[in-house]
């Protein structure tokens, strides 16, 4: 199977081979830069992690202190969110991507992503902010997921004062045999 | 050039497949830097100041050194450099694991969260794949449209 192989010797080889990966990363290190330079929402060149990120989104200050002053997360069970929300209004929202609520959510929940919490929000703070002090439930895909947590500090600090997590989150609600609403295209 | 038996389409099939994956998680990496950053970032091996280097220079690399590999003159080197960003990111993975660490590999997407053993497996077949192509890279993707038996 090696019949076309040049006789070259394998340390020749291994050095062109060298030069070609060292090339290849320094050309795919300017044309990275480039493709960021020209997006809309350039990655910043210092990393800030998931939740510095939302809560700067959100508006915080020293979002260090932020994280440092949040109550502990309250967290609320599928039975206990069904019990509250067939006596009185509820607002549901989805912290997964947009491309997961499409596929299905729980029926009224609104989609908040956390990976585009600072626009997303902007489109829905009329509905959100008429009443700062209505319960408000949190969820994600599942019980490991953070993005939940994290949607719901950034609500915490624009102001929200009753703002839940709800347990096991999607996963949770489908296996409790929760109804599945469709986004609409 | 003799060309025994099947071999040529085994390492032609190889070839297509192995590109297809790399330039297929490329092309998606490219889409959401923000979700890559965060996954690279979950292997706690980078300062914050390597995380974006890293984020935004690794999908193009994958998606050149993809096409690479379709290419008859840099097949070999593009094997050996896919088979350095496998061997790389194996050894990352391993040591999320040892440490207890929960990682997003985010090889195909932001969410594409998986068991750690199952990556290291997915990668290990992989980076076989790319051995496999270094130690074979002779034969031409033309050759497929040549008469393919030995008449030795």
């Amino acid at each position: 199977m090696r019949d076309s192989i040049p006789s070259q010797s394998f340390a020749v080889h291994l050095r062109k081979d060298l030069l070609f990966f060292v090339f290849a990363v320094g050309a795919s290190l300017v044309v990275g830069s480039v493709i960021n330079i020209l997006r809309p929402n350039p990655l910043p060149l210092r990393y800030e992690g998931k939740e510095a990120r939302i809560l700067r989104e959100a508006g915080a200050g020293d979002t260090r202190k932020i994280s440092e002053g949040l109550a502990p997360v309250r967290e609320m069970s599928v039975e206990e969110y069904l019990t509250l929300r067939s006596r009185g209004a509820v607002t549901v929202l989805d912290a997964r991507p947009e491309i997961f609520h499409r596929l299905g959510h729980i029926p009224g929940a609104w989609s908040l992503p956390r990976d585009t919490f600072g626009e997303s929000y902007e489109a829905m703070r009329d509905h959100l902010e008429r009443d700062k002090d209505a319960l408000i439930v949190v969820y994600c895909a599942s019980q490991t997921c953070k993005d939940g947590e994290l949607v719901r500090n950034a609500l915490i600090t624009k102001g929200f004062r009753r703002v839940a997590i709800l347990m096991g989150g999607w996963d949770a609600w489908i296996r409790s045999g929760g109804k599945k609403e469709v986004a609409t295209p | 050039m003799k060309i025994r038996g099947l071999g040529w389409l085994a390492v032609l099939v190889v070839r297509f497949l192995t590109a297809a994956v790399f330039l297929y998680a490329g092309i998606i990496k490219v889409t959401d830097p923000s979700s890559f950053a965060d996954s690279v970032a979950s292997f706690r091996v980078l300062s914050p100041v390597f995380v974006p280097l890293v984020a935004l220079s690794l999908p193009p690399l994958e998606c050149g050194l993809g096409l690479a590999l379709l290419s008859d003159r840099w097949a070999r080197s593009a094997a050996f450099s896919l088979s350095l960003l496998t061997l790389i990111f194996l050894v990352a993975l391993v040591q999320a694991y040892l440490r207890g660490l929960e990682v997003d590999c985010g090889c195909f997407g932001g969410s594409s969260s998986a068991e750690t053993w199952l990556l290291v497996v997915r990668n290990i077949a992989i980076f076989a794949a790319l051995i496999f192509l270094y130690r074979n890279p002779a034969f031409p993707i033309r050759a497929c449209s040549r008469h393919a038996v030995d008449r030795g």
